[in-house]
């Protein structure tokens, strides 16, 4: 019993962290088609501004770490993607590598290829529950967190003027500009709500792993790329849905396989992800507007 | 004036044209101290993989992150099966007897990994073939992220993270030229043949291949396979020349070097391939001069790593913003018009057509519709 309870919470943990990586790619995805790879540049950059302002009071940082990643991506948007949108999709995805690999190796030159250590909150390293399961604060605010900013998302999506204008050009671009939805609000819209995903994720990510480095965004950008490709790229449900489903296959996978597999791990994911893209091309949530028409 | 300008058209003269370029280049890297020597060869080894990921991507028009997986296992196939049997026992202990016992010498272990990589290839195809589009490209980041991980933990054939090393001697840079070239001739016949212009019609519109009666499914099989071939015989000379390898030589940063080559270049012409190649080896040479610090008259520029990467990275959105076709347009060299064409043809052939030029209207052209390549479909915004 209190292994299954164990189980929950860890794949609820990985879920949230894999949830709010994916959401933050399949918003961008919805608009304009945009497989953003630079996303994990963005934890990254959120990342580095946690180890430079840890000193200040822990509000403050939070603060302006979100409003930092945000500013940078909206920055992205601006410089990068602005004059190639519109752009085929896979000409968008070879962009948004570029610049993911210009912002990584920018950071190499600013604070070396060595490791930083962090310490926002010694808090995260505490334990709530102790004796059977072990539940961390950590687990809990993940969780939390991504909840609470799942609500607020949703809410935003269906209750704002942005937020209904977004979904209508996710729909169908040219038409909700048609009817005087302005592009460049909602893609900057769009950037600026993953910034906040991005930026939320990286210090909950510093949290977990107590260090930053220059390659700290690839490993959430390749899963929550999966996750969302697993959901049906550019369906918010489908980003959540696989989100969750990752981060249960992963916990699973850890818990089942033999210990000299055990390193094996992403091998294993990575296949299934795989064989699911084959067998179900769209994802498990298709999204309707993304398939030609003929 | 008319036959020898119709005969440099052909295949037979791009493939002259492109391997005299290679050639040249390889004079020029040869004749200039060890060093630039050693940087010839890594270009002529990439000059192989950009022109085996040009035989899978530019043609079908389906970005793959995974080749450089095929080059991996062209590396450590040829590491196991070249090494002497005193190094494999002490590097490599538990592979199996046969494989132990077995010394392949440069050719063929190259031809050997190009079949491993074929093979492994020949079996994802099978799933990977029926998606398109930007799924295609994300199961074949799956892919690569796999057999990295495969890379790092099989043990007993790649030992792993600690690397494997060589004792052979390393290729002589003429070897390596001789089979750039020969990826270079294989990509143009495959481009030319009937397989390749269906897989290209399938490229520039999927649905209307269909319609056509182009199976799509089997042209890309074809392809992804020749394209393993090639990147996996890329690998195998990669472990010869370089003489070491770990499973991180074999992932992202090898595949954005590689694809960054391609579209800086062109996707859709082996042209494109060879110049972007060109182009990027020699900018990266002069990046990593500056990146080790150099002297400015008495200024001192300090070492800072992560700059060639940086330029590369700058380099590669430069192009995508302002000519996104790469250099070449998407054309070969042989058939670029020096001048602009005219927005409206006129209905009647322009005067020059009789004075030497050949009309507008080669193979590639129709197909790629007038230089309408996957990058430079844009829509209007």
């Amino acid at each position: 019993m209190s292994g299954f309870l164990q189980f929950i919470v860890d794949s609820l943990t990985a879920g949230s962290f894999y949830a709010l990586f994916a959401l933050g790619i399949a918003l961008i995805f919805g608009i304009m088609q945009l497989v953003n790879f630079a996303h994990g540049e963005l934890i990254m950059v959120g990342a580095y501004a946690v180890y430079l302002l840890q000193d200040l009071p822990w509000p403050l940082v939070l603060a302006l770490v979100l409003a930092i990643v945000t500013v940078t991506a909206l920055i992205m948007e601006r410089v990068a993607f602005r004059p190639i949108r519109g752009a085929n999709p896979a000409t968008l995805l070879i962009t948004s590598f570029a610049l993911s690999f210009l912002l990584q190796n920018l950071a190499r030159m600013f604070f070396t290829s060595l490791p930083k250590s962090v310490d926002i909150a010694p808090l995260l390293r505490e334990t709530l529950l102790h004796g059977s399961v072990t539940i961390g604060w950590l687990n809990v605010i993940t969780v939390a967190t991504t909840v609470v900013l799942l609500g607020l998302l949703a809410l935003f999506m269906s209750h704002t003027r942005v937020g209904v204008q977004m979904r209508a050009a996710a729909e169908d671009f040219e038409m909700a500009r048609l009817c005087g939805v302005r592009s460049n609000r909602v893609i900057a819209t769009a950037f600026a709500i993953s910034g906040v995903l991005a930026g939320v994720g990286a210090i909950l990510l510093v949290g977990q792993t107590g260090g930053v480095s220059v390659g700290i965004g690839l490993t959430p950008v390749l899963f929550g790329f999966t996750a969302a490709a697993v959901g049906g790229l550019g369906s918010l449900p489908g980003a959540v849905a696989g989100g969750f489903l990752l981060g249960l296959a992963t916990t699973f996978l850890q818990q089942v396989l033999p210990f000299e597999f055990a390193s094996y791990r992403d091998a294993f994911l990575f296949v299934g992800v795989f064989a699911l893209m084959a067998l179900r091309p769209g994802g498990l949530f298709r999204v309707a507007a993304l398939t030609p028409r003929v | 004036m008319v036959r020898l300008a119709s005969a440099v058209r052909s295949p037979l003269g791009l493939c002259l044209v492109l391997c005299t370029i290679v050639a040249v280049a390889t004079l020029c890297g040869a004749s200039f101290g060890p060093r630039l020597e050693r940087s010839t060869g890594t270009a002529l080894i990439m000059l192989i993989l950009v022109v085996g990921l040009k035989v899978f991507i530019g043609d079908s028009g389906i970005f793959s992150f995974g080749q450089v997986a095929f080059m991996g296992i062209g590396a450590y196939t040829t590491a196991i099966t070249t090494m002497s049997a005193q190094q494999k026992k002490f590097q490599l202990p538990n592979l199996p007897q046969t494989l132990a016992d077995l010394q392949l010498s440069g050719w063929q272990a190259a031809l050997l990994s190009g079949l491993v990589a074929t093979l492994v290839a020949g079996v994802l195809s099978i799933p990977l073939v029926r998606l398109s589009g930007l799924t295609a490209s994300l199961a074949t980041v799956a892919i690569l992220i796999a057999f990295h991980s495969v890379f790092q933990n099989w043990k007993t054939f790649t030992r792993g993270s600690s690397g494997i090393i060589l004792d052979s001697d390393p290729p002589g840079l003429w070897v390596l030229f001789a089979w750039a070239c020969a990826a270079v001739v294989v990509a143009v016949i495959l481009r030319q043949s009937p397989v390749g212009l269906r897989l290209a019609a399938s490229r520039e519109d999927e649905i209307a291949a269909r319609a056509v009666g182009i199976r799509v499914w089997w042209e890309r099989g074809v392809a992804f396979i020749c394209s393993a071939f090639i990147v996996g015989v890329a690998g195998s000379l990669f472990a010869q020349y370089f003489g070491s390898l770990n499973p991180d030589s074999f992932y992202l940063p090898l595949t954005f070097t590689a694809i960054a080559m391609l579209v800086v270049g062109g996707l859709t012409s082996v042209s494109g391939a060879v110049l972007g190649t060109l182009v990027i080896s020699i900018a990266l040479e002069i990046l990593r001069a500056f990146e080790r610090g150099v002297h400015i008259g008495s200024w001192l520029v300090p070492s800072r790593p992560g700059l060639a990467e940086v330029g590369l990275a700058l380099l590669l959105l430069g192009v995508l913003l302002v000519r996104p076709a790469g250099l070449t347009g998407g054309r070969e060299l042989t058939s670029l018009r020096w001048r602009r064409p005219a927005r409206r043809r006129p209905p009647t052939p322009p005067a020059d057509s009789s004075t030497g030029s050949e009309p507008p209207g080669t193979p590639q052209d129709r197909v790629t519709g007038g230089g309408a390549s996957p990058t430079a479909g844009r829509a209007a915004h």
